[in-house]
């Protein structure tokens, strides 16, 4: 049963984006758990079906007005049946699974199958209403996807209730590299979690340990933290739950597992070490790939915190003077007495935001109309300071 | 000394010198001079560290009027302000 009908069907569509549990099967429309009334004025869920007439794979007119019900007749309020939609036609079997138990008639000029659909609820389940103001139809089911539907495991319903699906689906396909599930790695991958990418690829060698609780999101239990699980394996298994095509390496890259960046689209670098990094953003560079170098400074002054948190975007177009904003500082100076590794939740957070926003930004999601190179957040003045192309 | 001396001599002190702040702590430089991105860095930590790889982010708002807001990187520099704001960290961490 395909619901590629729904996403196709703007009338389909809005029944599913206000929460109406619907379906498609055997050339039918099905709306399930809608609330009607018995006979013993008792609340009791239904199935409303319509045929379905599809041009291709998009909802046409609908060619008859009339539609059929799974569930005992539905009544008025007072236990009194609906005998306006009543039709008298027998029990059918209308596809295998698909039973209507009656026929309902209300005729109209239906404009499009959310007209239809709604209308007849509008009879039935109005009447349950005024028994209970708060029984509805729109339950807002969890609709699961299949293997080759979607890279998400259930749909994106946030994006079709924005009616924002053509401009997210320029980043379908993509294949996004994560280097790094430190704080900010970790909340990057938080985000792009939730877009339609069709891979995120997570490298990392590290164990997930008490502090890496408190700058990622979620709250890990005691027991995960004790079972000292790799960081790579466990972010894969939490935002596996939610979608497909999270590939993880249990390393951290260095130039002899280089190639294992080979074939993505875009990376995002999370990298604390300074000579490493240079040398992955040379063999990143040479290879044309654009990324995103993430990178936070925080000082103590005076008792009070302080610092930049800062973005630097390299494409074919900028990586010259993105060059200039990069931070190779090595992480464990030990001489040096201003060496700080000061990193906080929310900071990680905002690091990661403004990452993901600048990445949306480069493949045509938000508008940019500076072509952003460099972007550093003062925390003191809470000013944002950008430097770019335009 | 007169209250007039005081204001005169005020008056002489504001036109050599502005203060902007540096991490948050004031500092006073030179009026209407440009300061590099070496001095910036040692305004904010007195005895920087050198080497390969030791590399700090400058950024500063509230500057001058054609550029109120910016970075610097080593060579560069900018005109100072009286109250221009300037964010000096080395941004390695993620």
């Amino acid at each position: 049963m395909s619901r590629r009908p729904i996403a196709l069907s703007p009338d389909l569509l809005r029944l599913q984006n206000e929460g109406y549990d619907i379906d498609i099967g055997d050339g039918f429309l099905l709306v399930r758990d809608v609330p009607f009334i018995d006979s013993q004025r008792a609340v009791r869920r239904g199935m409303l079906i319509s045929t379905l007439k599809l041009s291709g794979d998009i909802a046409e007119k609908p060619d008859t007005h009339v539609c059929y019900w799974t569930g005992t007749h539905p009544c008025h309020a007072d236990g009194s049946k609906i005998s306006s939609i009543e039709n008298s036609s027998a029990p059918q079997d209308l596809a295998p699974g698909v039973r209507a138990d009656f026929t309902f008639s209300a005729k109209a000029d239906y404009r499009d199958y959310y007209h239809k659909m709604t209308t007849y609820m509008g009879r039935i389940s109005g009447e349950a209403a005024k028994l209970d103001p708060s029984v509805t139809a729109c339950t807002f089911p969890v609709i699961p996807t299949g293997e080759n539907e979607s890279v998400f495991k259930y749909i994106d319903t946030a994006t079709s209730r924005a009616g924002i699906g053509v401009i997210n689906a320029r980043l379908d396909g993509l294949r996004i590299g994560i280097a790094g599930l430190g704080g900010t790695g970790s909340y990057i991958l938080d985000f792009v979690a939730k877009t339609c990418v069709a891979e995120i690829r997570l490298f990392d060698g590290d164990i997930f340990s008490q502090h890496n609780a408190f700058r990622s999101p979620g709250a890990p239990s005691i027991e995960e933290l004790q079972a000292k699980p790799q960081k790579v394996t466990r972010f894969a298994a939490i935002y596996s739950n939610m979608r497909r095509g999270i590939t993880v390496h249990d390393a951290f890259l260095e130039p002899d597992n280089f190639a294992l960046l080979d074939g993505l689209d875009f990376i995002f670098v999370c990298m604390d070490v300074g000579s490493t990094k240079r040398a992955l953003i040379e063999h990143v560079v040479n290879r044309g790939v654009p990324f995103i170098d993430v990178g936070m400074g925080v000082v103590v002054n005076d008792g009070r915190l302080s610092g930049i948190v800062r973005t630097t975007t390299s494409t074919a177009d900028t990586r010259d003077s993105a060059a200039r904003h990069i931070s190779f500082a090595e992480g464990d100076v030990g001489a040096n007495e201003y060496s700080s590794n000061i990193q906080i939740a929310e900071l990680n957070a905002l690091n990661a935001a403004m990452a993901v926003i600048r990445w949306k930004k480069l493949f045509g999601v938000y508008n940019d109309t500076r072509k952003e190179v460099y972007a550093g957040y003062s925390l003191a003045s809470g000013e944002t300071v950008v430097e770019g192309l335009a | 000394m007169s209250s007039e001396d005081v204001k005169e001599h005020s008056k002489a002190e504001e036109t050599k010198t502005v203060t902007i702040i540096v991490n948050g702590r004031a500092k006073t430089v030179p009026k209407n001079e440009e300061i590099t991105f070496d001095q910036v860095v040692s305004l904010a930590f007195p005895n920087p560290p050198s080497g390969d790889g030791i590399q700090f982010t400058v950024q500063y708002t509230r500057g001058q009027g054609n550029k109120p807001a910016g970075t610097l990187v080593e060579g560069q520099s900018v005109k100072v302000k009286d109250g221009m704001e300037f964010d000096v960290t080395s941004t390695n961490r993620s």
